[in-house]
């Protein structure tokens, strides 16, 4: 199995950063982007294993629900994981519809993406295997 | 853990009883310049936490940032007549032309367990990024200390949610 990518997507950029480095000295390879815009560049040339998208993203050109859509239009199998604020509903439906495998309400602890990470890992099938 | 505000049961029982609910418009604000804010400083202190390294003196100066400008940011709901006519974004200009405040129960909550936590991490970085402080950087013990008080805040913040939680939502 070839390294780890995850791929961060929020637009406060501190959030960004310390995932990238958390993940980073974990060994994973970790992609940022604080727009949805180019988070899209980032997906469809680096093909993430894991994706985390902020929904709500006032300062980016589209939010996270089309960020979603785009990414899942290039790879309707991406592994996609929502970062919510409130019990958001008509959000959640829709990203649920939209093939999103979990959603994390912030505040959230690193454990949080830590699971995601282990389940969408436990997914790869291992060299050999 | 921090300290637990005097009736808290009681108040948090009294919003779901009420049914007292915090102004979408607020919500985003607090999510925006709060919640977001509290998880680049619990990930930037566990960066070094768990490793069981000292948090260098640069990185107390941005927790020292963030915690100013989030209560600058509290100010604002207290007084939405205090926020500037020069602030860019919406959320704070619908929140000045509609004078939204939180109620009286939430307002208390919040100053008891978010702000008081804030002004505690700045006590306690604000030790530290003082040009005569010779220290190398903030102690483990402290780092454990500043967790303590964001974990307050995210705690009350679930909790908040889910007192004012629509029940409908569900």
């Amino acid at each position: 199995m070839g390294q780890f990518k995850i791929l961060i997507i929020d637009d406060e950029y501190g959030i960004v950063f310390m995932v990238e480095r958390i993940y980073k000295k974990k060994g994973f390879i970790v992609f940022g982007a604080n727009d949805g815009i180019k988070a899209v560049e980032v997906f469809e040339k680096e093909r993430p294993n894991l994706t985390f998208i902020d929904i709500h993203m006032p300062y980016s050109p589209i939010d996270g629900i089309e960020t979603l859509e785009r990414i899942k239009k290039i790879d309707k199998d991406a592994n996609c994981v929502m970062l919510t604020r409130i019990y958001d509903n008509t959000s959640i439906s829709r990203t649920k519809a939209l093939g999103a495998m979990h959603y994390i309400t912030k505040p959230f602890e690193i454990e949080d993406l830590d699971k995601c990470i282990n389940e969408v890992q436990a997914k790869i099938p291992t060299e050999g295997g | 853990m921090a300290n637990i505000v005097p009736r808290d049961e009681e108040l948090f029982k009294k919003i779901e009883q009420e049914h007292i609910q915090v102004p979408e418009v607020l919500w985003n604000v607090i999510y925006q310049y709060i919640g977001d804010p509290i998880v680049v400083i619990n990930l930037l202190v566990r960066s070094y936490a768990d490793g069981g390294e000292i948090l260098p003196k640069d990185e107390a100066k941005k927790i020292l940032d963030y915690t100013k400008r989030m209560l600058e940011i509290m100010e604002g709901l207290y007084h939405p007549e205090s926020i500037s006519v020069d602030e860019k974004d919406q959320l704070f200009k619908e929140i000045k032309a509609k004078d939204l405040k939180l109620d009286a129960v939430t307002d208390y909550l919040f100053r008891n367990y978010v702000r008081n936590a804030l002004y505690m991490i700045n006590l306690i970085v604000g030790d530290y990024v003082d040009p005569l402080d010779e220290r190398e950087g903030v102690s483990i013990k402290d780092a454990g200390k500043i967790l303590e008080h964001i974990r307050s805040i995210m705690h009350f913040m679930d909790r908040l949610r889910v007192a004012t939680a629509r029940k409908e939502a569900y």
